[in-house]
């Protein structure tokens, strides 16, 4: 008898039937279910994780250095580097001495979960400790891939153009802070810094948003300062 | 190209299912995507015809359902179709703050045999 209708058509053993399973699951629930792994860990350990992220040559490196520098004498610090490939940017902050990894992901373009799992443990963050994650410099993939951070910072330099968050709007809808940064530049480069907040907001009406020079070490203090309050929030 | 990491995703969800399941073919996925969702549909779809080669769901075919944007505008009160995060409300021009849909990237249902 057939399975499908009950009717007394025979079926061939060759032949099969299709059936349709209800799924109702989304693409990324894998990963999303290790950034909660993550994030339970990073709540229960006291850890305060920062996720940055920008185009390659935003800054972020300049930006961990100095900011690494102004506040390891009173914060606990460790550092997940992505990149394709080198180890550069993990030589740059080991310089600091603090604990720096660095993750090459070869032909990936982001980070996933897994991979800061097995970096955390590889690291042995402490707990109590502030942990930045500098993700791969790209403004689409790592928007999607949760982590397990507690913010999401994205970068944008005055080099780049100011309707950036208009053309990648993805990143800047997720991010929880915008840092526009190389402001010093600001005379010399086409840059509209009010169009480019504007734009930013119209996408992410919540973002904080912090303008400084990383390399000259300007304007700084405000980002240092949200640093430390969210530290002691977390570690409290 | 993130696509070709949700394909594995897909995958890795399509396998968990065979083991629940017991099916020896997948011949169609079918996927909500919303509008705003960062996935280009036929990359997606070019991408897991290489990443699915070997697997059961080697030349299944991929269906997609489209969700369309919509938020909530906290000044008018009214529902509105976007396209973009950064479109106004139609109704009165404020900045929109609540999406309510069209972020969806959801696998629904797996045809199979």
């Amino acid at each position: 008898m057939c399975d499908t209708c009950g009717c007394d058509d025979v079926l061939s053993p060759t032949e099969t039937v299709n059936r349709i399973i209800n799924v109702e699951q989304n693409i990324l629930s894998k990963n999303n279910d290790y950034a909660k792994v993550n994030r339970d860990h990073f709540i229960k350990r006291k850890i305060l994780t920062i996720n940055l992220l920008s185009s390659p040559g935003s800054g972020k490196t300049t930006l961990l250095q100095n900011s690494i520098s102004s506040l390891k004498s009173d914060i606990n610090m460790s550092v997940i580097i992505g990149d394709q490939q080198t180890d550069n940017d993990m030589q740059r902050i080991a310089k600091l001495d603090v604990p720096a990894l660095q993750i090459n992901t070869g032909k990936g373009c982001h980070l996933d979960a897994t991979q800061i799992a097995r970096a955390v443990k590889e690291l042995k963050v402490q707990d109590g400790s502030l942990l930045f994650i500098e993700n791969i410099g790209n403004l689409v993939c790592p928007s999607l891939f949760d982590l397990g951070e507690a913010f999401k910072v994205v970068m944008l330099s005055v080099t780049e153009g100011s309707d950036k968050p208009l053309k990648y709007p993805d990143m800047f809808h997720a991010a929880d802070i915008m840092i526009l940064n190389k402001m010093d530049l600001l005379p010399y480069v086409d840059f509209d810094v009010e169009k480019c907040i504007e734009y930013a907001v119209r996408i992410n009406p919540n973002v904080k948003i912090f303008q400084l020079s990383a390399s000259k070490c300007r304007g700084l203090e405000p980002w240092l300062q949200w640093l430390r309050e969210m530290s002691v929030k977390s570690f409290n | 190209m993130h696509e070709l990491s949700l394909c594995r995703q897909i995958l890795g969800i399509i396998e968990d299912r065979v083991a629940l399941e017991g099916f020896s073919m997948v011949s169609k996925i079918v996927i909500e995507l919303g509008q705003l969702a960062c996935v280009d549909k036929s990359t997606l779809s070019f991408c897991f015809e290489i990443s699915s080669e070997d697997t059961k769901a080697n030349r299944a075919k991929i269906e997609f359902l489209d969700i369309p944007g919509i938020a909530k505008c906290n000044y008018c009160d009214k529902n509105v179709r976007i396209n973009h995060y950064a479109d106004l409300c139609v109704h009165c021009d404020n900045i929109l703050t609540d999406i309510i849909s069209g972020e969806e990237m959801n696998i629904k249902s797996l045809e199979v045999q």
